[in-house]
């Protein structure tokens, strides 16, 4: 796990695009967003989701305040709608 | 300790949130409230500016997720339905995962506006109680100091009968005088929702945010907070339906994030709910094209949590803001 970044390296343009001027989080953020993990739109694992981080239902390895669950290894993108 | 997987959802593009206030008004006046309610609804040209962001940003978004707050959303119910109609339709045609959320009192949530909600994928509902009718119709009062909590009960007991899922966090607000009355609440909603797997519990300890003119409330200190938890929930494990922000871990503010802004009624771009008032949290403005002007100098403040991926900081990223003396020079050294 990286340690941490200068937040002086994060530009956001002007349609909310960012970028992150940091060769190692660019690579920690590619190993772990694609393809591994993507999200998963679960209405039980939704269900789930409150504020906090949990989240029920064995598949999903983590869960954010916009109720988003993601699944390892998961492509199918009828489970993103 | 911040996983890296929280960090990947913190910091991917392919997500986007926009927590939008379509008024700062509200048909409340709860006594411990923090807000003025200066700024009223949102105009036309604002939420034109909203869908066209909208509509730029869904090239290479896996999710979108739009959430509303306050004032009261639903005192501009148009606005809401209108960008809410808007959000889900775009998301549908461009292949991306949507969920809309509000953050509502839910007086005006009426079991047709919820409904209708539910209809373009608003789902998602953080609701508060103060307590039994007691307490809450004390605190979570109209304008006129009307009470609201047989109003809230007969929607929510209404709520039951939607057969589509959803979900409804239901913030239980404690502090030191209403233990009692939450524990009575609790058991109602014990008997008759929290068997419906889509109502939650969250409790959150409160203390006054509005200064010298609200009822006193007394802050519990966190050992008073852990076991009056145990008296009103009769556990020890706080699980996922039955929550509290004690036992929130590995969680990154949506104001840490920089895949999350704030679009406040004026068209101002800020990343706090909670800092209205604070001019830290006035990091950009909304176009009527939807092209945002991002202060980046103002905005990476915000982000400061990752210099050592602090879980404090993250968690509430206004708690170690620079003063705003201290931003202006920034801002001008960046400029």
């Amino acid at each position: 796990m990286k340690n941490g970044f200068d937040p002086a390296l994060i530009a956001m343009d002007s349609y909310a695009h960012f970028t992150i001027n940091d060769s190692t989080m660019h690579d920690l953020l590619s190993t772990l967003q694609h393809p591994q993990i993507v999200p998963k739109g679960n209405p039980t694992c939704n269900g789930g989701c409150t504020n906090t981080t949990d989240c029920s239902g064995t598949q999903n390895v983590g869960c954010t305040n916009t109720y988003i669950c993601f699944a390892p290894g998961s492509s199918d993108p009828e489970l993103n709608k | 300790m911040i996983s890296e997987q929280s960090l990947a959802e913190a910091l991917s593009n392919k997500t986007f949130q926009l927590i939008v206030l379509p008024t700062e008004k509200c048909n409340f006046r709860c006594t411990y409230c923090y807000e003025d309610f200066s700024i009223g609804r949102m105009t036309d040209r604002t939420v034109g500016g909203i869908k066209s962001l909208i509509g730029r940003r869904m090239p290479g978004l896996s999710h979108f997720g739009l959430t509303w707050f306050g004032g009261e959303p639903l005192v501009a119910k148009d606005v809401v339905l209108n960008i809410g109609r808007f959000a889900h339709e775009e998301c549908l045609r461009s292949e991306v995962s949507f969920s809309g959320s509000l953050t509502t009192n839910a007086y005006l949530l009426t079991p047709r506006v919820f409904s209708q909600l539910l209809d373009i994928r608003h789902k998602d509902f953080q609701i508060t109680l103060d307590g039994d009718a007691d307490w809450h119709d004390r605190t979570r009062r109209l304008a006129n100091s009307q009470g609201t909590f047989e109003t809230l009960w007969k929607h929510l007991i209404a709520y039951r009968t939607e057969t589509r899922p959803f979900s409804i966090t239901l913030r239980l607000h404690v502090h030191r005088d209403n233990v009692e009355s939450v524990k009575r609440l609790y058991e109602r909603l014990t008997a008759d929702l929290l068997h419906d797997s889509r109502f939650k519990a969250f409790f959150h300890k409160i203390s006054n945010l509005s200064g010298d003119k609200g009822i006193p409330q007394h802050e519990l200190n966190a050992v008073e907070y852990s076991s009056a938890l145990r008296y009103i929930s009769g556990t020890d494990d706080l699980n996922h339906e039955v929550s509290a922000d004690i036992t929130l871990k590995d969680y990154i503010c949506y104001a840490a994030r920089p895949n999350s802004l704030l679009v406040r009624a004026d068209g101002r771009i800020g990343k706090c709910t909670v800092a209205l008032n604070d001019s830290r949290n006035d990091v950009g403005i909304l176009h009527d094209d939807g092209s945002l002007e991002i202060n980046n100098a103002r905005i990476r403040p915000w982000f400061e949590g990752y210099r050592n991926m602090s879980e404090a900081t993250l968690g509430c990223p206004l708690t170690d803001l620079p003063k705003a003396t201290n931003l202006v020079q920034l801002a001008e050294t960046f400029a």
